[in-house]
């Protein structure tokens, strides 16, 4: 039932036509279909045809589907390609007043690190933690948190990135989980920490089995098994069915 | 195409975004979860994955740390992860552990009503029992009085009450009725009570069914009528309006009579009302309105069912009675026909075939299929010369097996296999049934003793039906395991009672059973029993270690061959826990076959698989890292060993290991390790300090060996030795001080004692004598017992010996427990405590005895050890002797000589020259000595002297290599000498002869230009040679040659100037 829902949603997401909330520091409520930068100001097109305008200072949340340029960091993200994400950043800026942008900062800081360069990643995260927030404001603070994490587990810095992730984090959005995991799996991994590596990429395979990032728990705990010269390794788990509730 | 994914859409654009609802309401959307909840999830979802079985265990140490102040959420992931690996018994187990009090309590409860009382089946849950615990638990509990129909988890609760209510119905009636009034008050809306109506037909239906099943297998003899009666009119009564219950009330109250004894009535009555019943029947059939209704189910509402089955019962209860009487013929004829087509519903087999045949779901047709194909079929049987029954129509012959399994039929439900096999095992259509079948059928034909056939159906289920198990509980165990592991247990339980009942009584029959029950007992392998074998194996490896047998070379081999195969290479086992300590030991078994990179490599590994997740596994990887720092200081590899210390101190000081949670012994050995650890650089300093050590200790002795009266050589030696002291000096001093530092630092680690003697013998070397007395002093009393103590105290005996002070040093010695000393121990102390001579007035008495006393008690205890080798025999021959002189010197000269002539009988008795006493001569030496010693007379004088000149002539002709044959002759010599010195102060002038005679002796001894003789020491040659020149002195002065006595009284000062016998010297004696 759940993936058929899923790609409902997805259909409706990609469709030009959604629906878009802002929200002003003054209170205020407003729905549109379409958005744009313009000189640096974020431009909300109403149902009517006309249009209203806010700059960064008036925004609280802009709620929106996930734009493409978004999509496309991901998908790159997860392809592998990292030097391309990193190429994103410009439309990344434009997606900070779109509420987008600390997910864009979490993504293009994590391909620095792939690609060695936590301290760039590090930069990004600083940049766009003023970013407008999206539908929610709390996973939308965790990820960047999330991200710095990430940054400080490439830059061994464990103690930090352990006193974030093991301690501040006991309650959280659910959206975040499977990133909260993962990062404690790299966590418990840059520690030696093998088994607890291992069982946090599997809370990511099977608790969140459709995300992305399960793909990637899955070779990390690959990785481990041949480390631990586990007769697993080398070979995909034989994983019984997951039920998607 | 899967550009976005599931919660990542969810969260930002909620399914309400299709319709154009408030956006204020997506806060509602955003789900917070704790780790709590993430933890909750993820066991039960691992908990079901097979190939994750390591982790599982590795999940649950987790949790125990993370949530070790929350005992009942633990209790409750247990629980979560036991159902989901399909043990339910573990899962209540752990639930049910949770006390009331637990903040966890109510939640424990819903997710175990959740977790059991998942739907399975149509009308089955996974765990009905675990169900009913938990409703149970709950309505004990303080929190049932607050429940609300409008909490959350109510209708788990009140689903979960329903089932233990019913549960408690079958065991206690009293109670169950107590707890559904009691919860239909708090809850008029949701009863626990079904429908009274069809309660009180079911109950009633029950309660005769046992009653008359009871009668029919001759359980019981008496039938209680009353009690039969009063629930027949209790039923009747609630029933009497209720159609259809009180048209089958009729054919029940048949069955009470028959039961009573009132067959024939009961007869009267179904006769009476069976046309009624047929009009009935016929009218719902026909009736239009029923036209939709499926016509099994029109058969149910009829009464005829209830009828043909309670008269098929009259009459086989009529029957049965006849058949008590003896009245086969007359009984007959009530059952069946006999060969002949005129079936009547006058008999029991006709109604019961009506029964099965129409009234498909009519409650008592299992009933009817029953006695009509158990009990009457062979019945039939028998008395029709085979012919069957017809068979029954619409049953199938798998029913009746499971109706006669239930009953404990064992036999006839093995009877029915032939039809099974035709009708059911045949068509193949569900693999799982059949292998549920044939496990059933095992259980038969072992509780019947058809052992070898339950081993057949055995053997058949696990090759032909390997996988086939419960298809409701996939995590089960497949029927193929869990018929061998109920076999074998059966088997187990009846061969100790066969075992058992042998031991009161001998019995030929029962020990050919425990031969035939053989086979079903399985040996378990599992990663633990594989373990503790190969334990089992280490542990005598370490045995043979410790006593240096060569065989611990092949049984380390044996072992790590069994630590490699059985259990880290061993895919099975592989990421068993078992496998990870065989790690750890397979480590140590390479170390000590010499590979030690091969050790290390292995332990690196271990510490890389060892997750650290318990304290057992935490102080394994201490000693693993310990190890590998260790071997590496014993390989000089200095690369590398500061960064295996410095690992060590980063695990061993990382808080997060939580140390105190290590047990006694656990917190020795770690204080040890940490203690062998740090000592690195000191051994380091001591192997570094060993050099100028050694050569400081040769200087010394080559400064002793030089005489006084070369006093320029003496002195430029001791300048040497003075040098080096001013060198060594210092640095001893610093290491001692870097000793005592580790030793206050480390003060329960074991190798305190080793490094307290290092430092004292560092000290004594350094000639700090008094300071290292104090270190062995320290030794002694902080550790009476300890192996290295001995050292010290030995190391005490030698100062005194260095010093000269022997009586000291023998008392040292005697402090010694010398039944802990090695044998060559043993002989060093009698070597260097015993008098090769008598001592002389210099030695004071309280010394000659303390050395005596020595001498004779490590001569007693050498004697008391098995003696190894032919060395040891002859050394073992010396003892005695030893023990004897030393009896000799201490004046208890009865018991020397009892033992001399022991030993000279003894000798002369064995006709083996080769294992003749060597000691003989020395002995009639000594006996000589006393008779030297003792003599008064003249006589005597001479009689000694004969001895000792027959004694002389005897070693002179010894062959040139016998031990100590010159110092034998020589003492010979000497011993006439004495004879001589003796005689001439006990008889003056008459000694003149014996004086010449020792003379003599003396003159031919004393040899001043000739060198030390081969195969002689030094001191003795002197000693020899300053007695014999001695008694010349005092001989010439006897007899008058003052002149000659005079040179040579000052060739005597010169050469020996220590000699005590210048006392006498002074002035020379008088001539006689």
């Amino acid at each position: 039932m759940r993936s058929i829902f899923a790609i409902v949603l997805m259909f409706v997401a990609m469709s030009a036509s959604a629906q878009i909330t802002v929200k002003t520091t003054s209170g205020e409520s407003v729905d549109g279909k379409e958005v744009k930068l313009e000189a640096g100001r974020l431009k909300l097109t109403l149902e009517g045809g006309a249009a209203r305008s806010w700059d960064r200072s008036a925004l609280k949340q802009v709620i929106m589907a996930e734009p493409a340029d978004m999509a496309q960091i991901r998908k790159l993200f997860y392809s592998g390609k990292f030097a391309d994400v990193v190429a994103m950043k410009p439309k990344a800026d434009g997606l900070k007043l779109f509420g987008w942008g600390k997910w864009a900062a979490y993504f293009i800081a994590r391909a620095h690190i792939a690609l060695g360069k936590a301290d760039e990643g590090r930069k990004i995260l600083r940049e766009f933690e003023s970013s407008v927030d999206g539908s929610n404001v709390s996973a939308d603070s965790m990820i960047i948190k999330l991200g710095l994490a990430e940054t400080d587990i490439a830059m061994k810095k464990n103690t930090e990135a352990e006193s974030f992730l093991l301690a501040a984090t006991n309650k959280y959005d659910d959206s975040v989980r499977p990133y909260v995991s993962a990062a404690r799996g790299r966590l418990y991994f840059a520690q030696e920490k093998f088994e607890n590596s291992k069982l946090e990429h599997l809370k990511v395979v099977l608790c969140d089995p459709n995300e992305w990032e399960s793909r990637l728990s899955l070779k990390e705990i690959d990785v481990i098994l041949k480390k631990l010269q586990d007769p697993r390794a080398g070979q995909p788990l034989k994983l019984s069915r997951i039920q998607n509730d | 195409m899967l550009s976005f994914t599931n919660s990542f859409v969810r969260r930002q654009f909620p399914a309400f975004a299709l319709a154009s609802l408030a956006f204020s309401s997506l806060a509602l959307h955003a789900e917070e979860v704790t780790d709590e909840d993430t933890d909750l999830r993820f066991a039960e979802l691992l908990s079901g994955q097979k190939v994750l079985e390591p982790e599982q265990n590795s999940y649950i140490k987790i949790l125990k740390q993370k949530y070790s102040a929350k005992p009942g959420f633990i209790a409750m992931l247990e629980a979560g992860i036991a159902y989901g690996q399909g043990n339910p018994g573990k899962g209540r187990e752990r639930f049910n552990s949770i006390p009331v009090e637990d903040p966890y309590f109510q939640k424990a409860i819903a997710k175990w009503l959740d977790i059991a009382g998942e739907k399975v089946g149509e009308d089955e849950v996974r765990d009905l029992a675990g169900v009913a615990m938990a409703a149970e638990k709950y309505w004990k509990s303080p929190l049932a009085a607050k429940l609300k129909d409008t909490d959350a988890d109510f209708n788990l609760i009140f689903e979960g009450m329903k089932i233990y209510h019913a549960k408690l119905k079958k065991d206690n009636p009293q109670e169950a009725k107590k707890l559904a009034e009691a919860w239909d008050k708090q809850f008029p809306k949701y009863t626990l009570i079904g429908d009274p109506i069809v309660e009180t037909y079911n109950d009633f239906v029950a309660y005769i069914n046992k009653v008359e099943s009871d009668f029919f297998t001759k359980k019981v003899t008496k039938i209680n009528s009353k009690e039969l009666e009063d629930r027949l009119k209790e039923a009747a009564n609630i029933l009497a309006n209720e159609s259809p219950y009180k048209d089958w009330m009729e054919s029940e109250k048949a069955r009470v009579l028959a039961l009573t004894g009132k067959e024939d009535e009961a007869l009267k009555l179904l006769e009476r009302r069976e046309a009624a019943f047929k009009a009935m029947e016929e009218a719902m059939l026909t009736d239009k309105e029923n036209a939709k209704i499926p016509k099994d189910q029109i058969y149910y509402s009829s009464p005829m069912g209830p009828f043909y089955y309670a008269k098929g019962a009259v009459l086989q209860i009529k029957a049965w009675r006849l058949i008590n009487q003896g009245k086969m013929q007359e009984a007959i004829p009530l059952l069946f026909n006999m060969g002949d087509a005129k079936a009547t519903t006058a008999m029991a087999a006709t109604n019961y075939y009506l029964c099965v045949k129409n009234y498909k779901l009519a409650a008592s047709r299992d009933n009817a299929a029953w006695r009509y194909q158990i009990e009457l079929q062979p019945l039939t049987k028998k008395a029709n010369r085979g012919k069957d029954l017809a068979s029954l129509p619409g049953m199938e012959t798998k029913d009746l097996f499971d109706a006669a399994y239930n009953q404990k039929l064992y036999e006839e439900a093995l009877g029915l296999d032939d039809q099974i096999q035709k009708e059911f095992i045949a068509k193949k259509t569900d693999v799982n049934a059949i292998g549920l079948y044939y496990w059933l059928r095992a259980t038969c034909a072992f509780e019947s003793g058809k052992f070898e056939l339950a081993l057949e159906i055995r053997n058949l289920l696990k090759s032909k039906y390997p996988s086939a198990k419960n298809p409701k509980e996939p995590a089960s165990k497949t029927y193929a395991e869990q018929c061998e592991s109920m076999l074998n247990g059966k088997a187990k339980t009846l061969i100790k009672e066969l075992e058992e009942a042998i031991a009161k009584k001998p019995d030929e029959a029962k020990k050919k059973d425990i031969a035939r029950l053989q086979p079903f007992v399985i040996v378990a392998d599992n990663a633990q029993t594989r373990l503790f074998a190969a334990m089992t194996s280490y542990l005598e490896f370490e045995a043979l270690r410790s006593k240096k047998d060569p065989g611990a070379k092949a049984k380390a081999k044996e072992t790590m061959d069994l630590f490699t195969n059985k259990l880290i290479k061993d895919p099975k086992y592989a990421t068993s826990p078992e496998a990870l300590i065989a790690l750890y030991y397979t480590g140590e078994l390479h170390a000590f076959g010499g590979d030690t990179a091969k050790a290390e490599e292995t332990w690196k590994l271990y510490f890389i698989k060892e997750s650290g997740l318990d304290i057992k596994g935490r102080f394994l990887k201490l000693c693993a890292l310990s190890k590998v720092a260790n071997q590496k200081f014993r390989l000089n590899q200095e690369d590398s060993l500061q960064a295996s210390v410095d690992e060590y101190w980063k695990f061993r000081k990382d808080a997060n290991n939580k140390w105190e949670e290590l047990s006694a012994d656990q917190v020795k050995n770690s204080v040890s390790m940490d203690g062998n650890i740090a000592a690195f650089p000191l051994e380091q300093s001591l192997k570094l300090l060993e050099a100028p050590r050694k050569l400081l200790v040769e200087k010394r002795r080559e400064r002793n060996k030089i005489s006084e009266d070369q006093k320029e050589a003496r002195e430029a030696a001791a300048k040497v030795v003075r040098d080096l002291e001013r060198e060594f000096q210092p640095k001893a001093k610093e290491v001692s001080e870097v000793i005592e530092k580790w030793c206050v630092t480390y003060p329960d680690a074991d190798r305190v004692p080793h490094f307290r003697l290092k430092q004292g013998k560092l000290l004594l070397d350094a000639g700090d004598i008094n300071n290292a007395r104090s270190k062995f002093e320290l030794l002694k009393s902080k550790f009476p017992t300890h192996e290295v103590t001995k050292a010290a105290a030995m190391a005490v005996v030698e100062l005194h010996l260095e010093a000269g002070e022997r009586g000291e040093g023998a008392r040292e010695a005697l402090a010694i427990d010398v039944k802990t000393l090695p044998e060559q121990t043993l002989l060093f102390l009698c070597r260097k405590f015993r008098f090769i001579t008598k001592p002389d007035e210099t030695v004071s008495p309280a010394d000659k005895k303390s050395c005596c006393d020595l001498v004779i008690k490590v001569c007693e205890e050498f004697l008391s050890r098995p003696l190894a080798d032919e060395a040891a025999k002859i050394q073992a021959n010396g003892c005695k002797f030893e023990i004897a002189r030393a009896q000799f010197y201490i004046g208890e000269e009865a018991k020397a000589l009892t033992s001399f002539d022991a030993m000279l009988k003894e000798n002369e008795a064995e006709t083996d020259t080769k294992k003749k006493s060597p000691y003989v001569y020395d002995i009639r030496l000594m006996k000589a000595e006393i008779m030297v010693n003792t003599a008064k007379t003249i006589d005597e004088f001479n009689a000694a002297i004969n001895e000792l000149r027959k004694l002389k002539e005897e070693v002179g002709q010894l062959p040139a290599a016998f031990p100590n044959r010159n110092i034998l002759a020589m003492t010979c010599q000497l011993f006439i000498g004495e004879a001589g010195f003796r005689a001439a102060r006990a008889l003056g002038a008459a000694a003149v002869p014996i004086i010449k005679l020792g003379n003599a002796e003396c003159y031919n001894l004393y040899q001043p230009k000739s060198p030390v003789p081969q195969g002689m020491e030094a001191d003795d040659w002197e000693h020899f040679q300053s007695e014999a020149l001695f008694y010349q002195i005092m001989f010439n002065s006897y007899l008058n040659r003052a002149e000659t006595a005079e040179t040579q009284k000052k060739e005597f000062i010169k050469r020996f100037p220590t000699s005590p016998r210048r006392k006498f010297l002074n002035p020379l004696p008088q001539a006689l």
